[in-house]
This record gives C-alpha cells, sequence and structure tokens, in this order.
C-alpha cells in the first residue's frame, strides 16, 4: 500500500525546492552584470525577469516553509527534491533563452536548458555567432551550475536534513568528508582552485597567442573554462574548439576536462600526495579504456581515410576521443566531418562516450568505477567456475584503501549499467523510427544519455518533438543515475492513488 | 597593322596560359561536404566576418559564416534559419583593415561582409592539422554595422517589479519566523 504524502511533506519538498531557486536567482546576477557592463540592456531586462521569477517562489517558500524546517528531511525527500529541482531550474533558466529569439520553439529552449544543466552539450540555438554574450554566458553558467550539482550548492549555503540523500542522488558516491557539508565545501574549493588557473591560462593564451582583444579573451577564457572543468561542451562560437585554431588553447582545455572527469575523491588524494593511486580499480580502468579507444579510434581514422596526414589525425583524434570518454563534448571537427567517421572510429568515439568518465565527477555515462566492478565481477565468476570446488577467489579491489565487491554491490553495479544500455537503445530506437541511420540514432542516443553532447547532426533545430521529449528525458535520467527519478515516480504514485 | 594584330595575339597565347587559375566561388557547406576536392584550390567565399580578430604576428585569423544571418542576423529583426556555418580565415596583416571594415559580428555588430579570394587548406600539415583558407585577396563588400541592443523594456520592468515583490515576502518570512518575545 502507497501511503500518500503529507502537506508537511510537500512543505518540506517546496521549501528546499525554494532554496534552490534562490540559489539560481544569485547565479543569474552574473550574466546580468556581464549584460549592464557590455551595455546589453534588452538581455539585462530579460535577466532580471528571470532572477525574480526565481526569488519570489524561493521567497514564498521561505514563507511557507516555516515551521516545517525542524521537520526530519528523510531520504526519499531528498530524492524527490532533487528530480524536480532538475525540471524546475532549467523551465526558470529557459527565460532569457526564450526572450532572445535564438530558439524555434519553447521546447528547443528547455531542451538547452536542460542540457546544460546536465552538462551534456547538444544545442538547439540558432545563431549563436550573434547571440549576446550574456545570454551566451547564461548557457555556460548553467553548465557549471549543474556540473558542481545545483542541490550541492545550495547545500553549500544552506546547512539542510536530508543533505546525505540529496548530495548522492545527483550521482555521487563518495563522500570525501564525514560531513556532507565539508565534502560540497571542498568540491567548491577544487572548482575555484581550477577556475582561478584555467580562467587564468586560457584569458593570457587568448591575448599572448591568439590576439584576441583582453575582455573578449576573459569572455572565451570563462566560458569555456566552465565547459571544460564541469565537462559541458557548450562554447561561445558555432564551430565549437575549432574556433580557436590553437593546439595550444586545446591542449589546456584537455587538462581541464581531465580535471572535471577525475572524481573528487581523486582530487582529494592527489592534493594530499597519497600514494598508490594507480591501483586504484577506478584509476586503472578508465586509464586502460582510454587507451584501447584511443588506439580503436585513431586506428580507425587512419583506415578510413578521413585524414591524409598523421599529425592531424592524431591531434583530431585524441582530443575527440578525450572529449567523448570525459563526457565534455568539445569538437575540433565540423558535425559534417564527424559524421564521416565510420567503422573503428565511430565504434570508439560511441563507446567512449557511453563508458564516461569517473564517478563523483562531473562527468556522465555508466562510469568507470561500475565498467571495474563489472569486469571484476564478471572475472571472478568464471575463475570460481574454472578453479577446484572450495578455492577462494578473493572479493576485494583497491579504491582508497581495500574494499570487498559483495554480490549486493555487484547486482547495483551492474542493473545501473543495463539501465544505461537500455536508456542507449532508447533513444536509438526513436531516432531510427524517425528515418535516422541506425548509427547515427545510436551516436546521439549514447551522446545525449551520457551527457557528452557530441552531435552528427541529429540534433537541429525542428528534429521531431518526439525525439526532442526522449532526449531531454534521456538527459535528465542519465545525469541523475535513475534513482532519484525512479523515487520521483514513485512520490507522484503515492501522491495520485496512496491513502 | 597585320603585325601589329599578329603581334597582340601572340601576346594573349602567351599571357592566357600563364594567368592564375581562376577562383571556383564555392559556400562553406560545399567545402565542408567535399573538402578533399577543395583543397589546395583557389577559391572565392563571400560571407561575414565574426566572433574576433585574432592578431597573431604577421597575420589575422578570423571566421567567415555565409549562413542565413550573414545580411539580417537574429538581433537585427532577422527570424531563426538553422545553425551557423563558418569557417577560418587567415588573412596576411598588409590586407587586413579592420578600420576599414569595422568590428567582427557579434550580438552588437553585423561583421564586414566580404569577398576573398584564397587557398583552401584541409588539415594542412604545415599548420598542425588546421582546416582554414589561407586569403590572398579580400574585398570589402559593405563594412560593419551596429545591431539595436535594446533596453530593460517589460521584461525588465516586470523583473524589478517581481524582486520587489519577492524583498517583501522574504521580510514577512523573516518577520514570521522571529523569536517570540519574553
Amino acid at each position: 500500500m502507497l501511503l500518500r504524502p503529507s502537506p508537511t511533506d510537500l512543505r518540506l519538498i517546496a521549501h528546499d525546492l525554494g532554496r534552490i531557486l534562490a540559489v539560481v536567482a544569485a547565479a543569474g546576477l552574473l550574466p546580468l552584470g556581464w549584460a549592464i557592463a557590455r551595455g546589453e540592456w534588452a538581455a539585462a531586462g530579460w535577466f532580471l525577469l528571470m532572477i525574480g521569477t526565481a526569488a519570489v517562489p524561493a521567497a514564498a517558500a521561505e514563507f511557507l516553509g516555516w515551521g516545517s524546517r525542524r521537520q526530519r528531511v528523510d531520504w526519499s525527500h531528498g530524492l524527490v527534491v532533487v528530480a524536480l529541482t532538475w525540471l524546475v531550474v532549467p523551465a526558470v533558466g529557459t527565460l532569457p533563452l526564450w526572450l532572445s529569439r535564438h530558439w524555434g520553439r519553447w521546447l528547443d529552449t528547455f531542451f538547452d536548458a536542460m542540457s546544460g544543466i546536465t552538462t551534456t552539450g547538444l544545442s538547439l540555438v540558432q545563431d549563436l555567432d550573434h547571440l549576446p554574450e550574456s545570454v551566451n554566458l547564461w548557457r555556460h553558467t548553467l553548465q557549471f551550475l549543474g556540473g558542481q550539482g545545483i542541490v550541492l550548492a545550495a547545500l553549500t549555503f544552506f546547512s539542510a536534513s536530508g543533505a546525505l540523500s540529496m548530495y548522492q542522488a545527483e550521482g555521487r558516491e563518495e563522500r570525501i568528508f564525514p560531513s556532507v557539508i565539508s565534502t560540497a565545501r571542498f568540491i567548491w574549493l577544487v572548482s575555484v582552485i581550477h577556475g582561478v588557473v584555467g580562467v587564468t591560462v586560457l584569458t593570457v593564451d587568448g591575448i599572448l597567442v591568439q590576439g584576441f582583444q583582453p575582455v573578449r579573451s576573459f569572455f572565451h577564457a570563462i566560458n569555456v573554462f566552465m565547459a571544460a572543468f564541469d565537462t559541458g561542451g557548450f562554447t561561445p562560437q558555432s564551430t565549437s574548439i575549432a574556433y580557436y585554431h590553437s593546439a595550444l588553447y586545446e591542449g589546456v582545455l584537455a587538462v581541464l576536462m581531465v580535471a572535471g572527469a577525475m572524481s573528487f575523491g581523486l582530487h582529494h588524494a592527489l592534493w594530499n600526495r597519497r600514494r598508490g593511486l594507480l591501483q586504484n580499480l577506478e584509476v586503472r580502468t578508465i586509464l586502460t579504456t582510454f587507451g584501447i579507444l584511443l588506439t580503436t579510434t585513431i586506428v580507425g581514422l587512419g583506415i578510413s581515410g578521413v585524414f591524409t596526414r598523421a599529425p592531424a589525425l592524431t591531434r583530431r583524434g585524441l582530443f575527440q576521443v578525450l572529449s567523448a570518454h570525459t563526457g565534455t563534448g568539445f569538437s575540433t571537427v565540423s558535425t559534417t566531418e564527424l559524421s564521416r567517421w565510420s567503422g573503428l572510429a565511430f565504434v570508439g568515439i560511441t563507446v567512449a562516450m557511453a563508458l564516461g568518465g569517473m564517478s563523483s565527477s562531473t562527468a556522465g555515462g555508466v562510469k568507470s568505477l561500475r565498467i571495474g566492478l563489472t569486469v571484476k565481477a564478471m572475472a571472478d565468476s568464471i575463475r570460481e567456475a574454472l578453479l577446484p570446488e572450495g578455492a577462494v577467489v578473493p572479493d576485494t579491489f583497491r579504491q582508497y584503501g581495500t574494499q570487498r565487491l559483495t554480490p549486493r554491490m555487484a547486482q547495483s553495479v551492474m542493473a545501473v549499467s543495463l539501465l544505461y544500455v537500455g536508456l542507449y537503445l532508447l533513444g536509438a530506437a526513436v531516432g531510427y523510427a524517425y528515418g535516422y541511420p541506425l548509427d547515427q540514432a545510436l551516436f546521439e542516443s549514447v551522446s545525449a544519455s551520457a551527457a557528452v553532447g557530441l552531435s552528427v547532426g541529429v540534433t537541429a533545430p525542428g528534429m521531431p518533438v518526439l525525439l526532442e521529449l526522449v532526449m531531454i528525458l534521456q538527459m535528465w535520467i542519465g545525469r541523475l543515475e535513475f534513482v532519484a527519478v525512479f523515487a520521483l515516480f514513485g512520490f507522484l504514485a503515492s501522491l495520485a492513488v496512496g491513502e | 597593322m597585320r603585325t601589329a594584330v599578329a603581334f597582340s595575339f601572340l601576346a594573349v597565347l602567351l599571357v592566357v596560359p600563364a594567368a592564375p587559375a581562376k577562383a571556383q566561388p564555392v559556400d562553406v557547406s560545399e567545402l565542408d561536404q567535399n573538402p578533399l576536392a577543395y583543397d589546395g584550390q583557389i577559391i572565392t567565399l563571400e560571407g561575414e566576418l565574426i566572433g574576433d580578430y585574432g592578431e597573431r604576428g604577421d597575420e589575422v585569423w578570423v571566421q567567415l559564416n555565409d549562413d542565413p544571418y550573414t545580411e539580417n542576423p537574429i538581433p537585427g529583426g532577422g527570424v531563426p534559419a538553422g545553425g551557423n556555418q563558418g569557417i577560418g580565415l587567415r588573412i596576411p596583416v598588409d590586407i587586413y583593415d579592420p578600420d576599414l571594415w569595422g568590428p567582427p559580428g557579434s550580438a552588437r555588430y553585423r561583421g564586414p561582409l566580404v569577398r576573398v579570394v584564397g587557398r583552401f587548406r584541409y588539415h594542412a600539415a604545415e599548420a598542425s592539422g588546421e582546416t582554414f583558407v589561407q586569403v590572398t585577396d579580400i574585398e570589402l563588400l559593405d563594412p560593419a554595422r551596429p545591431l539595436p541592443t535594446g533596453e530593460l523594456g517589460t521584461p525588465g520592468r516586470t523583473g524589478i517589479a517581481l524582486l520587489v515583490l519577492a524583498a517583501i515576502i522574504y521580510a514577512a518570512a523573516r518577520y514570521r519566523a522571529r523569536p517570540p518575545r519574553g
């Protein structure tokens, strides 16, 4: 029997959502400030409207939530808040996008806002090269908020009961410190330090090497930093990273993409100069898969003849595999050119996208820890079958210390991995049904579900509405790694038919 | 007279084969679809200079777009008509004239419209695999012109009203939440 949520439950959820909207309103100050500084007055008006729209329910929730603050937020509340957050924030975030008239229909703006907040990077924007800078900055800010975890942002500023459930519902398994709040603050510290260094290096590179004007160089730097470190993939210009025509710029972005795809646990271990990190299952897994997929892609490109010169092949191949495996979605080749990557190159890029980065990072996809554990569980089963009866197969693995791979853990890991495969196939089937070639439909579906953002052209203005809705769903479910979304469906069911 | 005509004819015969191959007019989409067919060829492109002038020593990198927005960008009243379509240009500084051209295209400017002649390079080995057009000649068709940046308007005024409302509600919430006296 389902229990209908009480009014107190709803008040608690509304209260937390209100606080998250307060974070959105605060984040809107960044593009608002940029719009004012650059004289984009119409855009400033759009941001004022968005900030006001977020601030009123935030204040109202504070008003209505009075008296419920001492109530305990349980696990399910936290999950429901997170799942709703990732629908409400993009909905509010569409306002400046829609008012800019650079999107064909409202659903396209929601698609882009969802793509931003889930750090996917697929986009339906039109005439991006004439988009107001402040609106462009807002697209990238959405990626930064989403990559960091918008609920994490709220947790940093507002201590809340139920913090652990909300933290984990955003797709983070590990706690670096015993307190979630301390962990959230550490994550912000890492991000801010990378931000200061990354934006400085990119700005200086932009001025001295690329020859950009200082303000424009800073504008490019802050945008691509947010998109790289949070493995988002939006870019300020329509030709993505190919716009910069600079191997050095690509190199800096590659470092930021890798940093973004690393788990914050690994960041913490590196900061503390812990040894033996290469023995960690997740590190070994991602290095192995990256090596295999890079080789596969480069061999595939060599065979296909898309590239006739080795330096170009290596540079493009390396950057694209890195972009795919970290879930960033930056591109140094055009969509048309990427769609010509067939055979082994196609397999390499698609599998790299599907696998994703490390757990508790800003990357999406199945994630390396799950891949490593799945392989270990299967290898252990085979070894058990081959060894004499009674022989003991060690069920331990290294991940910041020695841990046991319990049957329950193995089942959970495999279940989530299978759910991802199902999600990939769902979008591919819908795309195929609409007449797209199967390989392109699969590529785009994996890109959306694993929050990557590389495109071979399926994602385009005027795409079928149902396919667009499915891809929005894939981005949402894929980023939240299923559990929070299932909890929301359960909550809605109990609201409808509970007693 | 007859000798003069003969010499003229001979001169034409000698000059014609030595004249440079005529630049092929193409668009960016065609280059994107068939890059190998144009690699190393002299081409002509028309479009809008957009983004930034990247001044790198004795050359300038800039993007040229030849999409539906070159004449009428969305901030200037154009309607959404798909994505942008652009390619990088590498322009020698001796034919680079930003004062005459005006700023490159952005939300604030429709960039200069130009016709360029140059050699298309696809994954050029000498340029770390870059794809671009090495420009040899550039003709300004229409200099940059400013686009309207608008005003705060109804959205801005509504936003300010909502912020005032939010402040009042928040103050009321704080007032309600204050600890009881005594």
